[in-house]
């Protein structure tokens, strides 16, 4: 890697020496992973290093923002120095990269949309972003596309000459993707892919080999996760219709555990926060309100977890949520601490 | 933290490098010049160059991610 002495540095500078030995020689890539491999610890700490070295002083940043300011009449020659206070700040701005504690801004819904910006020179190494829990994030992909990332989720992207290929690790997200015949669009999640060349859609993996795509426009063909390389080759494609579902229960190899069906009316509103359910059950309500907050929501009783309800909730806020469900199921809401909110009889 | 302090940080970040060590991380950060290039520039070998480059970068990014 280089030089220095790693048993003097600490383990965020040693994954930086990687991440920059990827960047100044592909060559050494497979060193690169056979560090990561070393330990979980190693690996996040080259994902974190590759955002932060990706986002916050990345020549590409520089070169996307300089396009914005060519159109400007003030076309002063800058310093370099200069050049790279923008990138910073810029990246200050959009806060890629969600490992950073500087991200509370992106909060705000006048935060503008992060870009990302690969110009294609580092094909192979991922942008990665991240939500934390409660967050809930715009971002704009070089090709045009725009992902809207839901709470407590990671994705990669890697842009190609020939292909768009996006991994979502974890979580669950809605992509726009921008028309490019030339270009397939594919989504994947444990092995299984959704591949589009220009529609919207969603993908969601909550745990292990469990993927929910939904289909909002255009046409997209899916593959089942978690298959073994020899079901895979044969593994049948399935084509959605706008409005419709498709559900992997999580059992591996075994096909036909796909559900196709409607997608649900309310499906996309996660991504407002405000959210309408028909006739839900509570228990359903709470699982998904449990994502955006450490503020754990529970039923007291099995009776209660039951119970159904239609109401317009903001489910990122539980105090709102546990009011609303009281009030309307005849409930009261006892506060157990400071992060357990009880609905009881 | 808001918007605007984010960029002061940076910015102070950015003054407290060392004119040279900054030259050379400027060079490879935003010219895109290679390690190899900057040091036949500026007359000092590669693992010189990358010392420093790599001294300036976990100035900054150790400082942005202890915020």
């Amino acid at each position: 890697m280089t030089d220095e002495e790693p048993g003097l540095l600490t383990l965020s500078q040693q994954a930086r020496r990687w991440v920059m030995a990827v960047r100044e020689n592909p060559a050494r890539k497979p060193a690169a992973r056979n560090w990561c491999a070393r330990s979980p610890e190693h690996q996040a700490a080259f994902d974190v290093a590759d955002a932060a070295i990706s986002n916050i002083v990345d020549p590409a940043s520089v070169r996307f923002r300089e396009r914005q300011n060519s159109h400007k009449s003030d076309s002063r020659p800058r310093s370099p120095w200069a050049k790279l206070a923008i990138a910073a700040s810029l990246a200050a701005l959009l806060l890629l990269g969600a490992h950073f504690v500087l991200g509370q801004n992106l909060r705000s819904p006048s935060a503008p949309t992060p870009i990302a910006s690969s110009d294609g020179k580092y094909d192979d190494a991922p942008l990665i972003f991240t939500t934390r829990k409660g967050e809930v994030r715009n971002i704009t992909l070089a090709d045009g596309s725009v992902v809207t990332l839901d709470t407590d989720s990671r994705l990669l992207v890697r842009m190609h000459r020939d292909r768009r290929d996006v991994t979502l690790d974890h979580g669950r997200a809605i992509f726009a993707v921008a028309h490019d015949v030339s270009r397939p669009f594919t989504v994947t999640a444990d092995g299984g892919t959704t591949t589009a060349l220009g529609t919207r859609f969603g993908v969601e993996r909550r745990a292990h080999c469990q993927m929910n795509v939904v289909l909002y426009e255009g046409r997209i063909a899916v593959t089942p996760p978690c298959e073994t390389r020899k079901s895979s080759a044969s593994a049948a494609k399935s084509y959605l219709q706008p409005g419709e579902r498709i559900r992997y229960s999580g059992t591996p190899t075994v096909t036909g555990n796909a559900v196709t069906e409607p997608a649900p009316a309310n499906d996309e509103q996660w991504t407002i926060g405000v959210k309408s359910y028909d006739d839900e059950a509570v228990n359903v309500i709470l699982a998904e309100v449990n994502l955006y907050s450490d503020v754990k929501l529970v039923a007291a009783s099995p009776e209660i977890a039951a119970m159904r309800v239609s109401a317009e909730l903001h489910i990122r806020n539980p105090e709102s949520v546990a009011k609303h469900l009281a009030r309307a199921l005849g409930l009261t809401v006892e506060n157990q601490g400071s992060d357990r909110l009880v609905l009881t009889k | 933290m808001t918007a605007r302090q984010d960029i002061a940080l940076c910015e102070r970040l950015l003054e407290e490098l060392d004119p040279f060590d900054r030259e050379l991380f400027l060079l490879n950060r935003v010219e895109g010049y290679s390690f190899r290039e900057i040091g036949r520039r500026k007359g000092l070998n590669e693992w010189a160059v990358k010392r420093k480059i790599f001294k300036v970068l976990d100035h900054l990014l150790d400082g942005m991610e202890g915020q």
